[in-house]
């Protein structure tokens, strides 16, 4: 595992009017590691990954990728554009495109817009297309609208879509939510298959089963505060991370 | 609210003191006249109008004197004659005393008693010297009149012939006026008169009385004092600088109070207007591009009561905007909820496609309306109530009929804010509208909810039709410019949320009526789309948003 | 963008779709040439009349496609077109009053109700034809990257931005309606009679330009259809249906959102420039708010998304009206909201789309 810090957050505040949704949170992200995010509903997970994706400004503290570049003021495009890949909780692939063309889409990274009308896509970008389309399993339905695909099928596209752009880091946000057992069974392997030396994975998830597979590391978040990190057996016999699960 | 009335009476008690006491000396000859007059004085004075124009003066004087005089019997007679003398029924004999013509055939001018020998002598006809007499006098004599309107409307005459005025007769007028409309007129028309006076000192002092009692009015009677007498004395230059300065402080605050009055009458418009459209947008997601035609309709509903009351029941006529509340309230409540179950209900989380066929539904009613009342603008007759306005300061007048829409619409706006926060129907509707699967999971009926609502809001629309049929022109077409102004309360309000209308409401009013005057419709509709755009950029839902984070 | 009941929204896609409009089109460039080609009193011979009829329609159509290129494919409503169109409408009438007083001599009336004596310097840049049409186009430019700029950095999106385009329709309506602006007022701009050198009262002259404004139309159709066909196409239609997820994907979206809004605020503009000359008069009626949702429901009813659906809309609904304004006027306002409504609710994708379904059901059985 690389000892490079691919995500950086110090001291992070997050308040919404009155309501204080990430206080004081401290984490560091590496590059190679796989992190899964645990916690009960409202711990803060998904305004954690909006910080990181620039899609909320935090009231106070650091955040930042590679330690260099500042995501507190970046916006979204330009985050993305950076290498930071978000997959939504909701299933988020354009359904009135085949799936061939999402992943266009996706491999353009945003650069070049007006030159999005005349350029086609050079070899390179098709060749990575392929071998996405492969890895997600999907090259038989490459030419199948989006919309048609099964609910697994469509999250497994988006994790393409975000493959195609080479991403430093994948944030997952409940990557098997609403998936059957062999459907689960396949994105543990390809979770699995996505670790590099290059990149860093974040997993947010309530399946603890599926987080045991697949994290290095478990940070427990609970009403925006980091509760404990470590191991997922660590976490597991947590005094304090079993009372806040099965207790209130 | 200070009237134009209180400077003058408060500081000058001392001097109306004084008057009272001058008009003690003047008046003795005239209260003394308690006997009526010998038939030979009258004769006399009717003769001396029918032969000597020099004396028309004098003779109109003594009969004006009889007319306010404390003889009724004089008073008859002296009405009737100047009556009769206007109405060219004074035939001057040569031979034999002046007689009246009436209908019957002709009376003494003295003592009424029918004469019987034929007169065939035409009747005098009043040259333009006594024609204008004849008017003063007749304004003389409606000061005293026991109707306040008759009496103000003569005030006014006084003070614009100021310079022929009687001044005890006037004086006299003003003991016995308690109206302060007509005391005010009163004063000024003396106080003009004072200006043209031949002694400084008297000058002085109106000059200083016309600075207590500012109005557009007096500030041109100084402008053209200042421009007409270039070589006045330094007391006249001192009094009439400071003058002219508290008229225009007292002119300028009047100016201000009218463009906040004007804005608050405008704000009230947006608040009604956009009432229901709140309800419905913030409710069922709905846009309506139909409510500007529900207000429509319910202006019209109005129309037809006010014609029915005039044919059937005129007694009852003034009361037409009361009965037309209910009515139209419910004819457009049940066209709304007709549009809902027909329309809108298949709709439902297709806001654009909404849009759309709501305008459908407008060109329709639109042209439905044009169909049957024709085109052009349809004229509402101000109920007698509230014809007329107060001026509350120099320089602010306000209408009675602007007044009560406001009041109308506060009151239609406090009724439904209390429908939507006391009653189980609101609190259904509310709760329908912040979580509407969680309401439905408690096993309220949503979409009956979504029905009511939706006639709730299409009813409150044709109660604005209804306050605007008296401060705004009616036609077929009048619902597009009110439609989108109602859309920009709601967008900036928020929508579902009363507060939020009201306080938007506000905003937009008063913000179009301090840059309308200066720059133009347009210039403020532009500024009304930047403020909204500049403040939805902060807050996405409106500045009071009704649906939380969740 | 939510679904419709039968299917998803549709990318725009391939060949099958040149037809009707190609078609619609040819007709539209050979129509006006029966009325040269035939004498008066030939069974063949088109009057003057249907043939400027056809040259309107054009102009309707060419709107049209400006509308759905930013609605159908972008998801942006706006309520707004005639704003567009009445600039391009307006500069081209300034342009006509400059020609028609170097020909005639005479100030238009308006001006002279104004007091002028003079032919006015702000309206003499329009003189050049060239120079016109590109003024037109700038300015509709202009003024729609200010708007754009304003409401997509805002954030503001479907509904709240149409109801704004209305309001900014309206306020432009009062603007041109003022009789002291020097611009008309409510009388509009008239009295043209050359257009380059060619006398606009002549049957030639109106016939070049009714079958001018078909060839734009086909030639704005197949550019319009090949910037949808492109990447540029997807992502406006990615924008249309999860823009939050394009954003995410590294795409800045307000630009894409810009570019094509302008576009479509050119090309509408270009409409405005073909219309004028053809009815002969321009006035503030044309940006009223009314009709500017008008264009909206010709696109709906004829299939949005789908670039031949605005045509085949705007098409069907201009001959319509024509007809029945002229046969039962106040039929029309209800022939339109009911065809409107019955779109709206039932035929979601618009006459088009039906085709399109009774094509793929026909497939199937």
């Amino acid at each position: 595992m690389s000892q490079t810090t691919a995500l950086y957050i110090n001291g992070l505040n997050v308040r919404f009017g009155g309501f204080a949704a990430i206080t004081d949170l401290t984490l560091e992200i590496r590059y190679g590691e796989t992190r899964a995010l645990i916690g009960p509903n409202g711990a803060g997970k998904t305004t954690l990954m909006d910080v990181i994706t620039g899609k909320t400004r935090p009231n106070s503290g650091e955040v930042f990728l590679d330690r260099t570049l500042d995501l507190a003021v970046r916006g979204e495009a330009e985050i993305a554009r950076s290498g930071i890949g978000r997959k939504f909780q909701k299933p988020s692939v354009f359904e009135a495109l085949p799936v061939a063309q999402n992943l266009e889409l996706a491999v353009r990274r945003g650069l070049g817009w007006g030159a999005m009308v005349m350029s086609r896509l050079s070899a390179v970008q098709r060749e990575r297309i392929d071998e996405v389309l492969v890895t997600i399993g999907l090259q038989e339905e490459r030419q199948r609208k989006a919309a048609e695909l099964s609910h697994g099928q469509k999250q497994w596209l988006e994790i393409g879509m975000l493959l195609v752009a080479e991403p430093k880091v994948l944030l997952l946000d409940e990557p098997v939510a609403g998936m059957t057992e062999a459907e689960s069974e396949r994105t543990v392997e390809l979770i699995a298959s996505l670790r590099s030396p290059a990149r860093a994975i974040v997993v947010v998830e309530h399946d603890m089963e599926f987080v045991g597979r697949v994290a290095d590391l478990v940070s427990v978040l609970h009403e925006g505060r980091l509760l404990g990190e470590g191991s997922m057996q660590a976490v597991r016999t947590n005094a304090k991370v079993i009372q806040v699960y099965l207790g209130r | 609210m200070k009237s134009l009335f209180e400077p003058l009476r408060g500081t000058a008690r001392w001097r109306r003191w004084f008057q009272h006491l001058m008009l003690a000396c003047l008046c003795g000859p005239l209260l003394q006249a308690q006997a009526a007059m010998p038939a030979q004085e009258r004769s006399s004075i009717v003769a001396s109008i029918c032969t000597d124009p020099g004396s028309y003066r004098g003779a109109l004087d003594r009969i004006v004197q009889a007319v306010v005089g404390a003889s009724s019997e004089d008073a008859a007679w002296g009405k009737t004659l100047l009556e009769r003398l206007q109405a060219v029924a004074v035939i001057c004999r040569a031979q034999g005393a002046p007689v009246f013509k009436v209908d019957h055939g002709v009376v003494d001018a003295a003592t009424f008693e029918p004469v019987t020998e034929a007169v065939d002598e035409l009747p005098m006809v009043p040259t333009l010297v006594l024609a204008r007499l004849l008017k003063t006098s007749q304004a003389e004599i409606e000061l005293f009149s026991p109707d306040v309107l008759i009496r103000r409307a003569a005030a006014q005459r006084m003070s614009q012939a100021y310079a022929q005025i009687n001044e005890p007769l006037v004086r006299l007028a003003l003991s016995k006026a308690a109206d302060p409309e007509v005391i005010a007129t009163l004063e000024l028309a003396l106080a003009k008169r004072s200006l043209a006076s031949g002694s400084v000192e008297v000058r002085v002092e109106a000059i200083r009385a016309m600075g207590k009692a500012p109005s557009e009015s007096t500030r041109s009677l100084l402008q053209k004092y200042q421009e007409d007498r270039p070589d006045m004395s330094a007391g006249e230059r001192a009094a009439l600088t400071q003058s002219l300065s508290q008229i225009d402080r007292a002119l300028e605050v009047g100016k201000a109070a009218s463009i906040f009055f004007s804005g608050l009458s405008y704000a009230g418009v947006l608040l009604i207007t956009a009432l229901g459209l709140s309800i419905v947008f913030g409710l069922l997601g709905v846009i309506n591009l139909a409510h500007g035609e529900f207000i429509m309709i319910g202006a019209y509903a109005t129309y037809v009561v006010e014609k029915w009351l005039q044919a059937h029941a005129p007694g009852w006529f003034d009361a037409y905007v009361f009965l037309a509340i209910p009515f139209a309230f419910l004819v457009c409540a049940l066209i709304g909820i007709v549009l809902e179950m027909t329309i809108i209900r298949h709709l439902y989380k297709r806001p654009l496609e909404t849009l759309l066929a709501t305008w459908a539904v407008s060109i329709a009613l639109i042209k439905l309306v044009q169909i049957l009342f024709g085109s052009q603008n349809v004229e509402f007759i101000t109920p007698s109530f509230l014809q007329g306005g107060v001026q509350l300061y120099p320089g602010f007048f306000v209408t009675w009929n602007r007044v009560f829409a406001i009041a109308l619409g506060l009151v239609i706006f406090a009724t439904a804010y209390a429908l939507i926060r006391q009653t189980r129907f609101g609190l259904l509707i509310r709760a329908t509208t912040q979580r509407r699967d969680t309401a439905r999971a408690l096993g309220i009926p949503a979409s009956s909810i979504d029905r009511l609502a939706f006639g709730l809001g299409s009813g409150l629309a044709g109660l604005a039709g209804v306050v605007l049929t008296q401060i705004a022109s009616v036609n077929p077409s009048m619902g597009t410019g009110f439609v989108i102004d109602a859309f920009m309360v709601v967008v900036l309000g928020g929508a579902g949320s009363l507060v939020g209308t009201a306080v938007s409401s506000l905003i937009l009013g008063e913000v179009n009526q301090l840059i309308e005057p200066f720059h133009g419709a347009v210039a403020a509709k532009v500024a009304v789309l930047l403020l909204i755009v500049l403040i939805i950029q902060r807050r996405p839902q409106g500045l009071f948003a009704l649906k939380t984070r969740g | 963008m939510p679904n419709s009941v039968f299917s998803p929204r549709t990318p725009f896609r391939s060949a099958s779709r040149i037809g009707l409009p190609a078609l619609l089109v040819c007709v539209a460039f050979v129509l006006p040439l029966f009325n040269a080609v035939f004498s008066p009193g030939h069974p063949l011979h088109l009057s003057l009349f249907v043939v400027n009829l056809v040259g309107q329609i054009m102009c309707f159509a060419l709107l049209a496609l400006a509308l759905d290129f930013v609605w159908g494919l972008l998801g942006v409503l706006s309520l707004g077109h005639g704003i567009f169109f009445g600039i391009g409408g307006y500069v081209m009438g300034f342009h006509l009053l400059n020609s028609a007083y170097a020909d005639t001599k005479v100030l238009p009336d308006f001006m002279q109700f104004m007091g002028w004596s003079t032919f006015p310097a702000a309206l003499r840049p329009f003189a050049d034809l060239p120079m016109a049409l590109l003024l037109g186009l700038v300015l509709a430019v202009l003024v729609g990257g200010v708007v754009g700029l304003a409401a997509f950095r805002s954030r503001i999106n479907g509904v709240y931005f149409s109801i704004i385009t209305q309001a900014l329709t309206y306020a432009l309506m009062l603007l041109l309606f003022n009789n002291d602006l020097g611009l008309g007022g409510n009388n509009g701009l008239t009295g043209f009679t050359l257009l380059a050198g060619f006398n606009l009262a002549h049957e030639s002259t109106q016939v070049a330009l009714a079958s001018l404004s078909a060839v734009v139309l086909a030639a704005v159709f197949f550019l319009l259809r090949r910037l949808a066909l492109s990447s540029f196409g997807q992502a406006m239609v990615a924008v249309r249906d999860d823009e939050a997820r394009l954003r995410f994907l590294g795409f800045r979206t307000d630009r894409i959102k810009l570019a094509a809004w302008c576009l479509s605020a050119a090309v509408a503009a270009l409409a405005g420039m073909l219309y004028v000359p053809q009815v002969g008069i321009i006035n503030p009626g044309i940006v009223s708010p009314t009709l500017s949702v008008e264009i909206a429901v010709w696109v709906a009813i004829g299939g949005r998304g789908t670039l031949a659906g605005a045509v085949l809309g705007a098409v069907i609904l201009s001959c319509l009206k024509f007809w029945l304004s002229a046969e039962i006027p106040s039929a029309w306002p209800f022939v339109l909201a009911g065809i409107t409504l019955l779109i709206t609710v039932a035929l979601q994708n618009g006459l088009w789309g039906g085709l399109q379904q009774l094509r793929a059901w026909k497939a199937v059985s």
